[in-house]
């Protein structure tokens, strides 16, 4: 339910709101009936992005709180963990400064000056909210969001252009299918995650729909060929 | 395999009310805490000694994006209804405009739809009262 619920969020952005990974979706308005999410409130803008690390450690820069504004929430894994606040009561403690968000079995020697995060899973995502301090404008908590940047650490040195998307306006559909869509996201999923001892006999019950993940050595094959590619 | 995912929808629906009913917020009234976490007050719901299946299915059916834990200083809540005065469930189109109109100004703010209209048990989330305000506002059994 997590992972099917969160991979609907991401799918629904690719899809509908024209990002991809690493593409951040910051509202300049609250949410309207247009925002089909979850829990969403209409008291605070959202700010949202998903990435995949198959494609290697994720660069993420907060800005630092200001008087006008402050960014808090969470990042989460494919099962919808949350592996890292951030803001206030994140390792940044409202300061701001530079996440790095490490995939699962990666080797590699991790650089200094970032808040390192090992991932469990790949697929990661969040969602901020940012919050209006007194004498703020809604304006003033939009343009602090687009102060984010979020890259592989592989581009750090020169970083891409940081595409944003106001989705203010468009439908962002992200509630799960009840039908037989669901079984496909499912797949998308378990295909791609490393499994978790605890998810092992959900994965068995999944065979025996004809549903196999991805076995591990598998994915160490298909990560370091990425790795290699890059 | 398309029956099971509507059966599924279903059981999760029936876990949602059970267990908003059995954790009201105010006595005598039918709003509940729509963020019930596990025993360590994280969202993972992985205990020593097993997985709470089905309390992790009902959040993350109602909801996304969990805190890591969430202590009774939290800076956010979210209050949902589950039934209206008379304890019937709320259905999309029948009771939901009666649910609305007992929502009281500045105890807290109606935001969003979760489902469609005409869905069974649809919740309207309250988000951001700060809980010292709420509290203040406790309802009594004759108001």
């Amino acid at each position: 339910m997590p992972a099917v619920s969160i991979y609907r969020m991401r799918a629904g952005a690719f899809e509908h709101l024209g990002i991809t990974d690493n593409g951040i979706l910051a509202y300049s308005q609250t949410c309207t009936p247009r925002c089909e999410v979850l829990t969403a409130n209409n008291a605070t803008p959202y700010v949202a992005a998903y990435s995949d690390l198959r494609k290697g450690p994720l660069v993420l820069e907060v800005p630092a709180r200001t008087e006008k504004s402050v960014m808090y929430g969470q990042i989460v894994d494919a099962w919808q963990t949350a592996i890292a606040n951030v803001g206030p009561s994140g390792a940044d403690k409202g300061k701001g400064g530079k996440y790095l968000l490490v995939p699962p079995g990666y080797k590699k020697p991790i650089p200094e000056g970032y808040f390192v995060v090992h991932s469990p899973g790949y697929r990661i995502a969040f969602a901020f909210r940012s919050v209006k301090l007194a004498g703020a404008s809604s304006a003033d908590a939009y343009n602090y969001a687009r102060k984010l940047r979020m890259y592989y650490l592989g581009e750090a040195t020169n970083p891409p252009a940081q595409k944003f998307v106001d989705p203010s306006d468009m439908r962002y559909p992200t509630l799960p299918f009840y039908d037989a869509r669901y079984y496909q996201d499912l797949y998308d999923i378990v295909s791609v995650e490393p499994v978790q001892t605890r998810d092992k006999v959900m994965m068995g019950m999944l065979a025996s729909i004809g549903m196999n993940p991805a076995s591990r050595t598998r994915q160490r094959q298909l990560s370091r060929r990425r790795w290699k590619r890059r | 395999m398309e029956k099971a995912v509507v059966d599924a929808w279903f059981y999760l629906q029936q876990q949602a009310e059970a267990r908003a009913q059995s954790n009201p917020f105010w006595p005598y009234r039918h709003w509940s805490s729509a963020l019930i976490p596990g025993p360590d007050l994280g969202f993972d719901y992985v205990t020593d000694t097993s997985i709470l299946l089905d309390a992790r299915g009902v959040q993350f059916f109602l909801g996304t994006y969990y805190p890591k834990v969430l202590n009774e200083h939290a800076a956010t809540m979210y209050l949902a209804p589950f039934a209206d005065k008379d304890g019937a469930r709320l259905e999309g189109g029948k009771n939901i405009s009666d649910a609305c109109a007992r929502q009281r100004a500045g105890s807290a703010v109606l935001v969003a739809y979760g489902l469609r209209p005409g869905d069974l048990g649809l919740h309207l989330f309250a988000g951001n009262a700060p809980r010292h305000l709420v509290v203040r506002q406790t309802p009594t059994e004759d108001e």
